[in-house]
């Protein structure tokens, strides 16, 4: 099986080419300024494999939460090459292919993921047992109360970490932990074995942000 | 054995309209298909750009399809890709760059990035009755207000520009103190046909000065004092404002007819299609003895045909984007553009 698997939804971005059961893959750590290069690191992954796009069989992405504009550079990329050789798409929440991460680092089958979502405010999600629940934004005060049990991670524990440890009750906590594709291939793996199936429907984003205008009085 | 046909795809993104067009080399435009988001930023009162990204990147990949069928062209055909590249949104353009990269990437085909207002000043091309160069141009939208010599393809010399409204702004603008909504350009024009001509005198603004910049958010705030004083008779603010605007808008370009001793005057941009402006521009060429042309009324509006047109010529010149790198320039000058 050959898959590809992008993120470029928070601070770094990773793209990875599952090919002959070996993975070759690229990151960068400055979204802002690098994301537009990601096809060229699509090209160096190719070329490193020495397998062309035509032979994906699925490209899995993570659709969201994070910077709204690397959220859809990650959306845009995926539709063109899925359009350009009519390959299926599998889209991952951002906050399940981080708790995926820090379950396996952490061996834990429980993790708090909170990503920061600016304006006081966090992405949140609650990993338990594989199952991801509670996905939403909310104040760091607002977050589930969970125990000592579990494991946060992610950027939101870094800028709110006294309120989400308070509301939490949380204790051990690792802010430094970013998604990335080379963990997105084994979720991906994981999904298809369990039953899901990679779709020609159009990828789409997940924002959890959806209040981002104000009506006009007039 | 018959000549390659090369095929242009264009990818339009810059604000608040989706556009993909088909431009071949041997039959001109196959196919262009445009989704507004007019009605969804309208109760807003103005773009509002997340939600114009945020829309984008559910309609463009739908739209090529379309216009794929709808020119009968298989994916496989495309030679080239292009984008809008900017000016504009940062966020829309992203949209547009991100699809466009990645497909040409995936077909193994160039793309490139191209220069929205470039797109504009080319459309009347797409017509039958094209321009030769050089020319004068005149680019009037929502967001632009530009005058600019154009002695070939990326061959532009900036003459003037507005120095604060874009007249298209203006028209919303005023249309708004009407209470005629948003965007409500259009909606003053069709007003302002009802109105009293020479029941007020609004202002030329900057016509008694050297050079050919504009200024139209004076002539706005005149509409407003108007109104204010004269609330009832809104057809005839709309009329002596549409006038002040198009006749100021006429003497600088006859001023840069004068300046470069041109006789051809290009009009483009969504303003292009206000049909008093069109009658002010032809009764002034007439006079002077010149060619005007404009762009058909689907292409006087934002659209993918003139960006899939103006990166057929920059495609086929052998232009296009280093690493298919999804560059975007939110602020681009006309004048930075490499000639062909």
């Amino acid at each position: 099986m050959n898959i590809l698997a992008i993120d470029t939804c928070t601070e770094v971005a990773s793209i990875t080419l599952y090919s002959s059961d070996v993975k070759t893959s690229r990151k960068v750590s400055d979204v802002a300024k690098s994301s537009g290069h990601i096809l060229k690191l699509c090209d160096e992954v190719f070329s490193e494999a020495d397998t062309k796009l035509s032979e994906v069989d699925f490209i899995a992405y993570t659709k969201g939460p994070g910077s709204f504009t690397g959220v859809r550079m990650c959306i845009g990329v995926v539709q063109g090459l899925s359009l350009a050789c009519n390959i299926p798409t599998l889209g991952f929440s951002t906050l399940e292919l981080l708790s995926f991460r820090a379950s396996k680092k952490f061996k834990t089958q429980k993790v708090a993921t909170a990503i920061d979502a600016r304006m006081g405010e966090v992405y949140w999600a609650v990993y338990e047992e594989g199952i991801v629940k509670s996905e939403r934004i909310c104040k760091p005060e607002q977050v589930d109360k969970l125990g000592a049990e579990f494991v946060g991670v992610g950027s939101g524990w870094k800028i709110y970490k006294d309120s989400l440890i308070k509301a939490s009750e949380i204790k051990c906590v690792e802010s430094e932990l970013y998604p990335e594709s080379s963990e997105l291939v084994d979720l991906s793996i994981l999904s298809i074995e369990s039953g899901q199936k990679p779709t020609h429907e159009l990828p789409q984003p997940t924002y959890l942000r959806n209040n981002v205008a104000q009506k006009s009085l007039k | 054995m018959s000549k390659k046909s090369f095929i242009t795809l264009g990818i339009e993104s810059s604000c608040d309209e989706t556009g993909i067009g088909l431009y071949s080399s041997d039959r001109g435009l196959l196919a262009h298909k445009l989704f507004s988001q007019v009605d969804l930023h309208a109760e807003y009162g103005g773009v509002v750009p997340e939600l114009a990204s945020r829309d984008h990147i559910q309609r463009a990949l739908p739209l090529i399809r379309e216009t794929l069928d709808a020119g009968n062209i298989e994916l496989e055909e495309l030679t080239g890709i292009a984008y809008t590249a900017g000016p504009g949104l940062s966020g829309a353009l992203l949209v547009g760059g991100s699809i466009a990269q990645s497909l040409a990437w995936g077909l193994g085909i160039p793309a490139l990035g191209v220069h929205h207002m470039e797109g504009h000043l080319l459309a009347p091309l797409l017509g039958s009755s094209q321009p030769k160069f050089p020319f004068v141009a005149l680019l009037v939208s929502g967001g632009h207000t530009l005058l600019v010599e154009v002695d070939g393809i990326g061959e532009y010399n900036i003459l003037g520009q507005s120095l604060d409204d874009a007249v298209g702004e203006a028209f919303d603008k005023t249309a708004k103190i009407l209470g005629l909504g948003y965007p409500g350009g259009p909606a003053l024009a069709l007003l302002a046909i009802k109105g009293v001509e020479g029941r007020f005198d609004f202002p030329r603004p900057m016509i008694n000065r050297p050079g050919l910049d504009f200024s139209f958010s004076g002539l706005k705030t005149f509409a407003r004092n108007t109104f204010i004083n004269f609330p009832k008779e809104k057809a005839s603010i709309a009329k002596a404002f549409e006038v002040a605007a198009t006749e100021t808008l006429m003497i600088k370009c006859r001023r840069a007819i004068e300046q470069t001793g041109f006789s051809t005057l290009v009009v483009a941009g969504g303003v292009s299609a206000n049909l008093a402006l069109r009658q002010t521009l032809n009764d002034m060429a007439k006079k002077l003895n010149i060619e005007v042309h404009y762009p058909a009324p689907e292409f006087c509006t934002d659209n993918g045909a003139m960006i899939a047109l103006a990166g057929h010529y920059r495609l086929l010149s052998g232009q296009s984007n280093d690493h298919y790198e999804v560059l975007v320039k939110p602020r681009w000058n006309l004048e930075e553009l490499e000639a062909i």
